[in-house]
């Protein structure tokens, strides 16, 4: 049997995790009196710990952050506005000049008119497509 | 299904719910994680005010990095690093943190521990004279029962370091005990 008294570390070791524990440790706690001793002092120390009072802040924390955290508004999509103007702008621009028009249109053919119409669909088309992009960028901002 | 992934599916569910900017989930997660928050800090930080606005720079700080959050450690482990390196940061800051004398931090005299007849009053006072970092390893591993892995997640501290401050924070604690005992013989 071991006579030397187990160290502080074992002591703590055996207190805080008997199946860790040797079973010299286990041998030599059985008479002596001096590190059961200290074995009980710990077993209060490990219990008086885990009785401390759990600290809580007194207020109500979630409510405190909730009203700090950044506010996104939703953003409304502007595409349907803005091709609604470009619309209106084209519809006034045909309106007024519309005698001119007809005097380039009367000398040229369907096929530059269609080109025509073409162009500005695809100008529109960019136009909604970066729109869309940078409502989505927006989106991912957010979070 | 283990408690483990349990917790890690309501963690899931959570996050995703604050990320399409629910945020009574947020709300819920701290909720959940309050407790864990308010030891640390509690641990770490003296002031009442300074505790208060800590805790709602960490929560302010997990809810901008949340897209972050890789669901490798549970939601409330990683709070709680957040809250750690918080207050770390503050008392590096307000240099705190006096190195190489992580034992005795606050004097606080030993008529404080002779007064209180009851151990938890006694270790109450004793605990409040260790360092923030043991104060926070004791609570951590006492009081939460959390396992040496997690708190190495918490306070990025090697294995090896946190069992070794646990050690001799224990040791500190039962010294002042065992002196208390000893002059109340007297």
């Amino acid at each position: 049997m071991n006579t030397a008294h187990l160290s502080d570390e074992e002591i703590q070791l055996f207190v805080a995790n008997l199946s860790a524990a040797s079973s010299s440790a286990t041998d030599h706690l059985a008479v002596c009196t001096h590190c059961s001793e200290q074995v009980a002092l710990y077993r209060s120390l490990f219990k008086a710990i885990a009785e401390q009072e759990i600290p809580v802040f007194d207020v109500d924390m979630s409510a405190l952050v909730l009203a700090q955290l950044p506010v996104y508004k939703e953003k409304k999509s502007l595409w349907v506005p803005v091709i609604f103007i470009i619309c209106c702008f084209a519809g006034a621009v045909l309106y007024i000049f519309r005698q001119n028009f007809l005097m380039i249109l009367s000398g040229s053919s369907l096929v530059f008119l269609l080109a025509g119409l073409a162009g500005f669909i695809a100008v529109v088309a960019i136009r909604i497509n970066a729109l869309y992009k940078k409502f989505r960028y927006n989106c991912n901002l957010i979070y | 299904m283990n408690a483990q992934n349990h917790y890690n599916q309501q963690d899931q569910q959570l996050v995703e719910m604050v990320l399409k900017g629910d945020a009574q989930a947020f709300a819920r997660i701290i909720k959940n994680t309050e407790r864990l928050v308010a030891q640390v800090v509690f641990k770490m930080i003296r002031n009442t005010e300074d505790r208060k606005d800590i805790a709602q720079d960490v929560y302010l700080k997990a809810y901008k990095n949340l897209s972050g959050f890789r669901f490798e450690a549970k939601l409330s482990t990683w709070i709680a690093q957040i809250a750690y390196n918080t207050c770390l940061g503050w008392l590096e800051k307000k240099k705190l943190i006096l190195s190489g004398d992580l034992e005795s931090f606050h004097a606080i005299p030993d008529d404080t521990i002779i007064k209180n007849k009851n151990t938890p009053a006694i270790i109450a006072a004793s605990i409040e004279r260790l360092s923030p970092v043991f104060k926070t390893l004791i609570t951590l591993y006492h009081q939460e029962e959390m396992s040496y892995a997690e708190i190495v997640g918490i306070t990025g501290l090697p294995e090896g370091s946190v069992k070794s401050y646990l050690f001799r924070a224990r040791k500190s604690l039962k010294d002042d005990l065992l002196r208390h005992y000893k002059k109340e013989e007297l």
